[in-house]
């Protein structure tokens, strides 16, 4: 270090005003700033509320964002939020709050798979499905009527399902072959090259042009049944 | 279903006890205790009653029937609509509000529908499936 240096105080006026002339002055007129990024559209402050129920007690809560698991406020147990894809054979065990995909070329030979959607496109030899939110069953899903509780079913354009025993849901949204006898607390849709056959009894109804019906009808002041599993 | 055209009306202040037989469209807003043969279009407007069957080409019913209806085409059945009786058609559209306490057979394709089976036939499995690959779930995050 110079034992000669000289003490001298610099302005910062000053040395902004210096180094925004020479800026100005050296910049050329091509490199222009960029202009700012404009905000994403859509973009929300508050994050997204998701609906869950705890596979143990049943007791629905919510939680907000992005979260793999919560705690149950009723009994205190860990809640999985995760979803799952099952394109294998199955024969465990899976609890979770979020959706279980059973896709094509997977068999479920024994245990028990809970969640709150449960797409089923597979087929399902054994064990147990309980989806307490909605059952989907899409084209090419095989499955008896003892292996799955739902509380609302749908049946995507290509699916079959034929119940042998009365089944109550609360809401029944059929696109596909449906046969059995259903009492619907809520609403029924048929869509447009839907079929349904055998006895129905629900509050209300809706069919599309283009679909079948060919059953026993009671619409209207059905009883309040409450289905779930 | 066009209103403006309807041949027949039977307003909503008169009351018709017996049978109807009609070439055309006929529009009901009254009382009919008794059966309608329409060969185009029947109508059964919010304030009607049928007491009787029908047996039209396509019905629109907004109103109370009790009795059937046989529709060579398509029925209709309106949010107001209240029917206690089957209903037979090719072609069935119900909004919602609808009641209706009867059997349906509706078939669009207009062949006779099967006979509900007590037993679900299994689906046979798809080709390329080995049903005996080992393995686990991966969950996916």
């Amino acid at each position: 270090m110079s034992g000669s240096r000289k003490a001298s105080i610099v302005s910062g006026y000053d040395l902004v005003q210096s180094l925004g002339g020479r800026r100005a002055a050296t910049r050329p007129a091509a490199e222009a700033p960029p202009p700012p990024r404009p905000a994403p559209a859509g973009s929300v402050a508050l994050p997204t509320k998701r609906d869950i129920a705890c596979p143990d007690c049943g007791w629905e809560s919510h939680v907000m964002g992005r979260q793999s698991y919560a705690v149950c406020p009723k009994c205190r147990k860990k809640i999985d939020i995760v979803d799952y894809t099952v394109d294998i054979d199955f024969s465990g065990t899976i609890a979770t709050a979020g959706a279980v995909r059973l896709a094509p070329g997977g068999i479920v030979h024994s245990g028990e798979i809970r969640a709150a959607i449960v797409d089923l496109a597979s087929r399902v030899e054994g064990g147990r499905i309980v989806a307490w939110h909605r059952l989907d069953l899409r084209a090419g899903a095989v499955c008896q009527p003892d292996h799955i509780e739902f509380r609302d079913l749908r049946l995507d354009a290509g699916a079959r399902l034929a119940f042998t025993c009365a089944l109550a849901c609360r809401r029944l949204d059929v696109a596909g072959d449906l046969e059995g006898e259903f009492v619907v607390s809520g609403e029924v849709f048929l869509r447009a090259g839907g079929a349904l056959r055998g006895s129905l009894r629900c509050a209300h109804l809706t069919v599309e042009d283009g679909a079948s019906l060919a059953a026993r009808l009671q619409v209207g002041g059905g009883d309040p049944v409450v289905p779930g599993p | 279903m066009d209103n403006v055209s309807a041949q027949t009306v039977i307003a909503g202040d008169a009351e018709i006890t017996g049978t109807i037989k009609s070439a055309g469209t006929v529009r009901i807003d009254g009382k009919l205790d008794g059966e309608l043969h329409c060969e185009k279009d029947a109508l059964v407007g919010k304030s009607a009653v049928v007491k009787g069957n029908l047996n039209v080409s396509s019905a629109v019913v907004e109103g109370t029937i009790n009795g059937n209806i046989v529709a060579r085409d398509r029925i209709e059945l309106k949010a107001s609509a209240r029917l206690t009786g089957d209903l037979k058609a090719k072609r069935l559209v119900v909004e919602d509000g609808v009641a209706f306490v009867g059997r349906s057979e509706v078939n669009a394709s207009g062949v006779a529908p099967a006979a509900p089976q007590h037993s679900a036939p299994p689906t046979p499995v798809p080709p390329g499936i080995d049903a005996n690959r080992p393995g686990v779930a991966f969950p996916k995050r």
